[in-house]
């Protein structure tokens, strides 16, 4: 099959967002919602990996994620069979649109087993889609476990699946604005950050903190962008106009990660450590949260 | 399955948090210094001086009027413009390119690429470099007016009047520096002179009635890049030098330095004062640094 009509129309979104928005906002939208990384002003990439927020334009299947739960929710009113091909169709042609590395990949076929789940009535067992996906990306493409982006996107979901629901029952203030960020946050970089700094050697105490003031703004800038660059391809003398609301979430995601990227604090190297403490990191680790998981099971039981 | 009416209620919860955030970040918009600006009238000629590393860059703003002067070396200059210009202001009434070197000329062509130029001044020099050829290119993609830089030459872009110095028409210099424009820019009574890369040779045959109050040194500051007869004759009030951090020409120069130094003018340079930005109202001026 032909498919280089996708580059031609990614090319053309890209053209459309870069003549409605300056740098890095053009950089910053290009990066979360098709994953374009050319043309990164140098300064802001860097200050984007010393937040510890890189990972919005690097390492994101979020946009697969968010597509998914827009079109499960715009098309309700169409049985549900034939709304899981349409968003299924929509999202293999996203998928091919951006590009099918790893991190998308992943979050295309975890999304679409959820997705198989919440509309045929079955019981939304995260992990084992999460394990299908894996399994089965591996099959196809075996090189993909030594790249870190799979790595690192492997990481945080299984942080997501297994850490949440736990710091969810530990912690108070349900309900509390930003409290989900948060925890979601914290339950990836629980996760991630031993292999990120094994890999670049730094740590960066900030990152929660920025990725909670910064994140609740990327479904929001992947649902505008995604929308406005399409009106902006059909109607290019507006598109500066079309770009404003996107750019008012963009320009604020930008002061926040400039701010604390200035700051030089939080942010700290890490001298080299041997793979066999990452591996004990993580074996502690999961005997930590299968000990919690006993626990709050017995707590069920006996209530 | 999850049941129709409990979707919608989620849905609209959403839509008016997201109405919320929204407004409040609008305001925080109107926060920003360029909105204040323009807020408070915006009435005065704006001159910024941008740090783009070993190069020159600079955009003198009038209200919604812009023009460019040189792009520096890099992409860098399309943050400074997003940072200065209004958010729905993607057009750049002027663009001049002094002379086809790299560090005035790389980060032009993102900017005629990625906004509306209305017209392009510059020389048609002979100059055999892929970088010329891609200028060239967007110029003409560009479909923009094209002004052939030639002394005598005035062009008036609202309030702001610029006058060519140089070069002479049919003008030629195995040295392309000395082939660039050199430009007096006036805005009521405040007047300030872009020399570009020009050096002594042609900074000896330029003459300026005009008291200049601002001054764009020639040629990064180098040793051959300042006149001091020049200087003497326009006694400008302040200087500012657009070069890079530890670059590897060694600008500015010391014997640069020590000239300003001797006359009595005060010496602004990027690679330690960051951006520069000089603010007229027509009679005096000021001015503000990143640093």
């Amino acid at each position: 099959m032909d498919l280089s009509f996708l580059d031609s129309l990614r090319e053309a979104i890209a053209e459309t967002v870069r003549a409605g928005l300056p740098e890095p906002q053009a950089s910053l939208l290009l990066g979360t919602i098709l994953g374009i990384k050319s043309g990164f002003p140098p300064d802001f990439y860097e200050s984007l990996r010393i937040t510890g927020t890189l990972h919005v334009v690097v390492v994101s299947g979020f946009n697969i994620t968010v597509i998914i739960n827009t079109l499960a929710q715009a098309l309700v009113f169409i049985p549900s069979r034939l709304r899981f091909f349409i968003t299924l169709a929509f999202l293999t042609a996203f998928v091919l649109l951006v590009g099918a590395n790893a991190p998308v990949v992943r979050a295309a076929i975890m999304g679409s087993i959820a997705l198989l789940g919440t509309i045929f009535g079955r019981q939304n067992d995260a992990l084992r889609a999460f394990l299908i996906a894996a399994i089965g990306m591996l099959i196809f493409q075996p090189s993909w476990a030594a790249e870190l982006s799979f790595q690192l996107s492997f990481l945080a979901t299984l942080g997501l699946i297994l850490v949440f629901p736990r710091l969810d029952q530990l912690l108070p203030g349900k309900g509390l604005l930003l409290r989900e960020t948060f925890l979601t946050t914290i339950s990836a970089q629980i996760l991630v950050w031993p292999l990120l700094a094994y890999h670049f050697g730094t740590v960066s105490v900030l990152s929660p903190v920025v990725n909670v003031l910064v994140l609740w703004t990327i479904p929001i800038i992947t649902y505008i962008g995604l929308v406005t660059a399409t009106i902006g391809l059909l109607v290019s003398n507006i598109v500066v106009l079309l770009m404003i609301p996107a750019r008012v979430f963009l320009d604020y995601f930008i002061w926040i990660v400039e701010r604390f990227s200035a700051l030089k604090v939080g942010y700290f190297a890490v001298s080299q450590f041997s793979w066999v403490a990452l591996i004990l990191y993580f074996v502690v680790l999961g005997g930590g949260l299968w000990f919690l998981y006993q626990i709050s099971t017995e707590k069920q039981l006996k209530s | 399955m999850v049941s129709l009416p409990d979707i919608n209620r989620k849905t609209i919860e959403k839509l008016i948090l997201g109405v919320l955030l929204g407004t409040f970040l609008l305001i925080f918009w109107t926060l920003t210094p360029r909105f204040s600006a323009y807020l408070s009238g915006g009435e005065d000629l704006l001159i910024h001086f941008y740090d783009i590393g070993q190069g020159d860059a600079a955009l003198i703003e009038k209200g919604s009027v812009q023009i460019l002067i040189d792009g520096g070396p890099n992409d860098r200059i399309l943050t400074y413009l997003g940072r200065d210009l209004l958010p729905w202001d993607r057009e750049i009434e002027l663009l001049v390119l002094t002379h086809p070197q790299a560090d005035h000329m790389a980060g032009l062509i993102p900017v005629i690429e990625r906004y509306k130029v209305g017209k392009i001044l510059y020389y048609p020099s002979v100059y055999d470099t892929v970088g010329y050829k891609n200028f060239q290119e967007a110029v003409q993609k560009e479909g923009a007016e094209v002004l052939w830089g030639q002394a005598g030459g005035v062009i008036r872009v609202g309030e702001i009047s610029l006058q060519v110095l140089w070069p002479p028409a049919n003008f030629h210099s195995d040295n392309v520096n000395n082939e660039g424009i050199v430009i007096l820019l006036y805005y009521q009574d405040f007047e300030t002179l872009f020399l570009g890369d020009a050096e002594k040779g042609v900074q000896s045959r330029l003459h300026i009635s005009v008291d200049t109050e601002l001054i764009k040194v020639g040629h990064h500051g180098s040793s051959n890049g300042s006149y001091e007869p020049l200087l003497r004759e326009i006694s400008p009030d302040l200087a500012v030098v657009s070069v890079g951090a530890k670059n590897s020409y060694g600008h500015p120069h010391q014997q640069t330095i020590d000239l300003f130094a001797k006359i009595g003018i005060p010496l602004l340079r990027t690679d330690r004062n960051g951006t520069v930005t000089v603010q007229s109202d027509g009679r005096s001026f000021w001015y503000d640094t990143e640093r």
